[in-house]
């Protein structure tokens, strides 16, 4: 106990009340790997940073294309991959996968083997929850058909409530614009599935009960040649008014910002 | 906000139609917008939604902005642009509506 006050003390947390010190105590007693994924992240993250700078004080088109090129940072890739190979298993193998995938992996084969170990070696992780979203945006290099069969299996196998909800919200936003109609009917289920049981959970915008309740009511409520939803609003010195208010006027109601 | 001297122009040139522009604002706090509407000289109606999160943005699952929608007479949603469409494309569609909403 008293070695364990010393080092609290040396980390400048004296002030902090006890149970406190404690959490954070045993988070500071961090595994190796983890440690070392940190430092890499830490690297990977400032060489992103020095590139968009440097974007930024580029002259030409070719700086300025150049920096951004170096920016995604594909040098990198084999240190990522490495690392899981080494700790494989362990949540920072698993997080390395991750990065792997958010810095940009082209061939779709080397992509969906990432997935594959993902999915073989950490399904009873909650680290999962950052897959769908990841999924998302590399679509076109792993292929539709085996994204959407992924994201079926995290809601179906994951343990964790994160996972999937953040699968189904993907499985929802991506079907809805299909042609097929039973597509469209099965985004609509996830989507619905997202409002009732996973509305608190978040993305990087916002709430996904919100965003997954946007999109049901853009769906039934503003298709063109259905009546506009009314809405209160109040003005800029607050005044209420209602969009019924301006019935019998054509009305071009603009969402916009001055940014 | 590149749409602000075409607007202005449409509710200077259509002030005597049956035609509203109402914007609905992600700016930030009334008061703020408030300035910037006077600096500006913006005298249409706002409703003042907060940020890009606000709850009119949220709910209409707006994603980029400018989004236009244009309403009919009735009431009815008619056109909708994501990132705004030309300006003889907008006089056009307005004018079609006022056309449609006199001959009623």
């Amino acid at each position: 106990m008293r070695s364990f006050v010393t080092c609290a003390l040396l980390l400048g947390l004296a002030g902090l009340p006890a149970a406190l010190q404690g959490a954070t105590a045993a988070k500071a007693e961090v595994a190796p790997e983890q440690a070392k994924l940190d430092a890499l992240v830490v690297r990977f993250k400032k060489h992103q940073a020095d590139c968009l700078a440097e974007y930024q004080k580029a002259q030409t088109d070719e700086e300025r294309s150049s920096a951004l090129t170096r920016r995604e940072g594909r040098e990198f890739l084999p240190e990522f991959q490495a690392l899981a190979d080494e700790f494989a298993g362990t949540d920072a193998a698993g997080n390395a996968l991750l990065w792997t995938l958010r810095i940009g992996i082209v061939e779709r084969a080397a992509a969906q083997a990432v997935v594959a170990r993902l999915m073989e070696e950490h399904m009873e992780s909650e680290l999962l929850s950052a897959l769908p979203s990841e999924l998302a945006g590399r679509a076109a290099v792993i292929g539709p058909a085996e994204v959407q069969k992924v994201l079926g299996e995290l809601v179906e196998f994951s343990p964790h409530k994160s996972v999937q909800g953040q699968a189904l919200f993907v499985l929802g936003s991506q079907g809805l614009e299909s042609k097929d109609p039973a597509a469209r009917a099965r985004s609509r289920a996830a989507l619905e599935r997202v409002v009732a049981e996973f509305g608190e959970l978040e993305n990087f915008r916002g709430k996904l009960g919100d965003q997954a309740g946007g999109m049901l009511f853009k769906l039934d409520k503003l298709q063109l040649g259905m009546p506009a939803p009314d809405f209160e609003a109040t003005d800029e010195n607050g005044v209420k008014w209602k969009l019924s208010d301006y019935k019998g006027k054509v009305v071009l109601l603009d969402f916009w910002g001055y940014w | 906000m590149a749409m602000l001297p075409h607007e202005k122009a449409l509710v200077q040139r259509l002030k005597d139609q049956p035609f509203a522009l109402l914007g609905v604002n992600s700016d930030g706090e009334a008061e703020d917008v408030r300035k910037m509407l006077a600096e500006q000289g913006i005298t249409w109606r706002q409703a003042i939604d907060g940020g890009t999160d606000g709850p009119w943005a949220t709910r209409w699952n707006v994603s980029g902005w400018p989004t236009l929608y244009l309403i009919d007479a009735e009431g009815k949603l008619r056109e909708y642009w994501l990132g705004g469409p030309s300006e003889a494309e907008l006089d056009k569609k307005i004018e079609a509506l006022i056309a449609e909403a006199k001959s009623k």
